[in-house]
């Protein structure tokens, strides 16, 4: 054992004890021993201010446990760890269900979104083959309507003739749906 | 609350403290919990039939010292494990190397048993958790009086120190030598005990 260590233990002792002066002065000290144990582990300030808190509760509560004739800085770095590790565990704990309820409300558009694709798909694919042919040229490679007529070789008012009851026939299929 | 407020209060609302020192007497109450809960299920069950020929074979010995080894070492560490300390772990390891180790050596009868049945062993696993009872109060009464900083842990540690004790008076209780045997109906309810502790010692013991 160090010399502080020893110092540490006899302070402990006498708090064991009772002795409240010497109980301020090991928590004092136990403080700034934390406060740059931790500087090097945690980042936030916040956070170490927390775990020192609950490290020190916990030291209260655990001190009856402490054998005197054994490091203080070995059994109060064992405390320490623990409260380290659950805090961590709760922050990543609440990180991941922030995170989570985000992915969710991200997912459920994107799902609902998949689904009215799909329902669209589905109802071009019911359509006849010209209709069908028409309205994917049209909308799906963009093809302006003098393109597709050139390329179907049908005439431009034909083409938007076959589009437009192409529109009213997908509108009857999906009202319903969407 | 600042470190310096906390530190204030604290220290105005200390009271002296009766230091912890887990003494023999600890250690024997919850070994003979152990073998009274033993010696009750011989008691009510009887003893198996077969014990004068199976007592001196180096099966049975090995298995009744690796189940002794495994209550007792399982109450160590649960001890162990109730005082803040940074090497708290290796006790713990040792308990699993030994549970390993019996559920190896069974494994390693069971291979060399071909025609191995598992039979229906329901009243040896009700012996294992009836046994169990006793030793594990004793057992979580004692070292709720520390600060675990592993509650699960302690928990499973105390379970399986007091199954180990019921799975020792089904050795001398249940007539069947079938690795698959007591592989299902005295070692499974020793593990399944275990985990039950895991959440017990979560429950029972207060959070640091």
């Amino acid at each position: 054992m160090t010399t502080k260590d020893r110092l540490l233990s006899q302070l402990m002792f006498e708090s064991q004890q009772g002795n409240q002066l010497s109980y301020e002065t090991l928590l004092s000290e136990a403080c700034v021993f934390l406060q740059s144990y931790l500087n090097q582990k945690i980042n936030s300030s916040d956070q170490r201010d927390d775990i020192i808190q609950e490290v020190l509760l916990a030291v209260h509560k655990a001190r009856h446990t402490y054998d005197c004739s054994k490091s203080f800085f070995g059994w109060m770095l064992a405390i320490t760890h623990y409260k380290v590790n659950d805090h961590l565990r709760i922050q990543y704990k609440q990180n991941y269900q922030e995170l989570d309820e985000q992915m969710t409300d991200n997912s459920l558009d994107k799902i609902l979104e998949n689904e009215r694709r799909q329902q669209l798909i589905n109802a071009l694919d019911s359509l006849r083959p010209r209709p069908k042919e028409v309205l994917s040229l049209l909308k799906l490679e963009g093809y302006k309507i003098s393109e597709v007529a050139i390329k179907l070789n049908l005439s431009e008012s034909n083409v938007k003739v076959i589009a437009h009851r192409a529109y009213q026939s997908l509108e009857s299929k999906l009202k319903d749906k969407l | 609350m600042s470190p310096d407020k906390i530190i204030s209060q604290l220290a105005k609302d200390l009271k002296p403290v009766k230091v912890l020192k887990y003494n023999t007497k600890d250690y024997l109450l919850v070994f003979a919990a152990g073998v009274f809960s033993v010696l009750a299920s011989i008691a009510i069950a009887g003893l198996r039939l077969d014990l004068s020929q199976i007592i001196s074979s180096p099966r049975f010995i090995l298995e009744t010292i690796v189940l002794i080894g495994l209550a007792i070492l399982s109450t160590l560490a649960a001890f162990h494990l109730s005082i803040p300390s940074t090497n708290s772990h290796f006790s713990s390891r040792i308990v699993i190397f030994n549970l390993f180790a019996w559920l190896g050596f069974l494994l390693y009868f069971l291979i060399a048993t071909p025609e191995a049945s598992a039979g229906w062993g329901i009243s040896c696993a009700k012996e294992v958790t009836i046994d169990t009872l006793i030793p594990a109060i004793v057992l979580f009464l004692i070292i709720k009086r520390g600060a675990s900083l592993n509650r699960a842990a302690s928990g499973w540690l105390v379970l399986t120190s007091a199954a180990a004790y019921g799975a020792l008076a089904t050795q001398f209780t249940c007539s069947s030598d079938d690795p698959l045997h007591i592989l299902v109906w005295h070692a499974l309810p020793v593990i399944i005990l275990g985990f039950l502790g895991v959440a017990l010692g979560k429950f029972l013991i207060k959070k640091l």
